[in-house]
């Protein structure tokens, strides 16, 4: 069977979870069209919106997704850089202990040829929309270890297992996939015997470094750095939002540019706080977080160190179609370190 | 000028219709905006359909409707030369997937995980099926997360809006020689991920 072949199986099979479209669409379309018609956008009803961020999830190497390009989005009107803070007076004063407690941290020597180990625990909500029905929402939790290289330059490794929060424990084997090395804009295909999704063909690729040379150490730097590098599609203040989030997860971020980051989120219009967010693996935390049609984006902070500890995505709102409190995402960080090998966990 | 003649013919479906070509129906309705339900009634089954493949069916009538919210206001440019406005509807609906590329990726991301999620209990008949169609959507699903999104737009337009060569170039204001080179480079990485790099493979290639 060719390739598109079963590209066209996959097609009809998608076409299972799909209905004909509505009448009401049609009245909803064809009303449009009128002479006297007022309306700019199209309303937006079941609109389950996903308000994430360019969340890289882990399921695609890293230096795949490097060849993607990224949207860069310039944000002309930064008029409240040097102002005060933007965000509530709650979440200002978290925020400024978590920049205090991020300038505390040790500096560490970091080397091109290392690696930045991260164990996270991500519990996500798959949802599935069904027409004229509530939409069905199950949970499914994966324990990843990554080690991601500091220049991106090595190779890196992710290895995954299935984990039940109830029970505490990983309820599967390891599932492993070596992070293709980009070197002279070149992917490098791996060693025999594995499989990476892809492909092991040659590609052009861009380094990721998982740690970010060049990155601002200060809050007005910080916050353009953030408004200049917005990569999803939401707003710009809800996407630098976000972009902070995952600048935090998806890097090792020297203390100085952690605690601008801090800083600059407190400039982000919207940011409130959130009582008793509660981490994946049952620590409760203290949250800032922005909302977005119905959905808050949180960054958990431990009430004590002021570490970042994880990310919630959380349905606020009555717009989206699932039930308030429904917990679309739940990234834990459960232990980030800079290694000098590949597989080394302390 | 003569169409090239190493071009699929167009298919008899796509031509004018009943009730008057697409090209003169956007042209009457620069004086009547109402006639523009008929393009509506001729293609938001085709372009739902394909969104919903793509995004998943809680934006699949969002895209359509800002599809045609888009085409309503842009049938002043419409090239009337051309008497069907399928393509020109296909390349605005890619236009507005493109803004939700981010959310297609956690989409095939999704549906690549969901893929390892086979129930240990429940054996029954009728959730075998199920099981096996969605096992088998996890690589197709992992194949096009990896494609460049330009690639994946025309893999996608020919494999799922049925499109051809000439008509996703139209879509997509790109030369056909693009089409072509972004096909092949989106179906080498669809078997390369698939697992295969039989040569025999590429003999099969439109």
């Amino acid at each position: 069977m060719s390739d598109l072949t079963k590209l066209q199986d996959f097609g009809r099979d998608l076409d299972r979870d799909l209905a004909e479209p509505s009448p009401a669409l049609r009245n909803r379309v064809v009303s449009t069209f009128g002479p006297d018609s007022r309306r700019t956008t199209p309303t937006r009803w079941l609109g389950l919106w996903r308000a994430a961020g360019p969340r890289r999830r882990v399921a695609v190497p890293a230096a795949v997704l490097a060849t993607s390009t990224a949207a860069v989005v310039a944000l002309a009107a930064l008029g409240f850089l040097g102002g005060a803070p933007a965000a509530d007076a709650q979440a200002v004063r978290i925020l400024n202990h978590a920049a205090s407690a991020a300038l505390r941290q040790p500096v560490p020597d970091i080397r091109p040829s290392d690696f930045v180990f991260m164990r996270e625990l991500e519990m996500a909500a798959a949802i599935t929309m069904r027409y004229h029905r509530k939409p069905l929402v199950s949970e499914r939790s994966v324990l990843t270890d990554m080690w991601l290289s500091a220049s991106g330059r090595r190779k890196g490794l992710l290895r995954q297992r299935p984990f039940s929060v109830p029970l505490g424990r990983p309820t599967g084997p390891w599932r492993a996939t070596i992070l293709q090395a980009c070197v002279h804009g070149q992917l490098v295909p791996p060693g025999e015997g594995w499989q990476v999704p892809g492909g092991s063909g040659k590609a052009e690729c861009r380094p990721v470094p998982a740690v970010l040379p060049g990155l601002p150490t200060t809050e007005s730097a910080m916050l353009r750095y953030l408004y200049d590098h917005l990569a999803g599609q939401n707003p710009p203040d809800q996407q630098a939002f976000i972009t902070a989030g995952d600048l935090i997860r998806d890097h090792y971020i020297r203390p100085a540019s952690l605690a601008a980051i801090f800083h600059a989120v407190a400039h982000i219009p919207g940011v409130t706080v959130v009582h008793g967010a509660v981490s994946a693996d049952g620590r409760r935390g203290i949250a800032v977080q922005r909302i977005f049609k119905g959905e808050s984006d949180q960054l958990i902070f431990s009430p004590t160190t002021f570490a970042v500890i994880g990310e919630r995505e959380v349905v606020v709102g009555p717009n989206t179609g699932l039930k308030v409190g429904t917990i679309l995402d739940l990234t834990t960080i459960l232990n980030k370190r800079i290694v000098r090998n590949l597989g080394q966990t302390r | 000028m003569a169409m090239p003649i190493t071009e699929p013919a167009p298919r008899a479906l796509a031509g004018p219709v009943a009730g008057g070509d697409d090209a003169a129906i956007i042209a009457e309705s620069l004086a009547e905006p109402e006639r523009f339900a008929v393009l509506y009634d001729r293609y938001a089954g085709q372009l739902y359909r394909y969104a919903g493949r793509r995004l998943g069916a809680a934006d699949a009538e969002d895209m359509v409707a800002a599809t045609f919210l888009a085409a309503f206001r842009a049938r002043g440019r419409f090239d009337t030369t051309r008497a069907d406005a399928r393509p020109w509807l296909f390349g605005i609906l890619t236009k507005e997937l493109a803004k939700q590329r981010r959310r297609e990726g956690a989409r095939l991301r999704a549906i690549a995980r969901a893929c390892t999620d086979v129930p240990e209990a429940g054996h029954a008949d009728a959730v075998a099926d199920d099981v096996t169609a969605r096992a088998a959507r996890q690589p197709l699903a992992k194949a096009l997360t990896v494609l460049a999104p330009a690639d994946r737009s025309v893999l996608l337009l020919i494999a799922w809006g049925d499109l051809t060569y000439d008509e996703v170039a139209q879509a997509l204001a790109i030369p056909v020689g693009t089409v072509r080179s972004r096909l092949n480079r989106a179906r080498r990485k669809v078997r390369e991920a698939l697992g295969g790099n039989d040569p025999t493979k590429v003999a099969e290639m439109p």
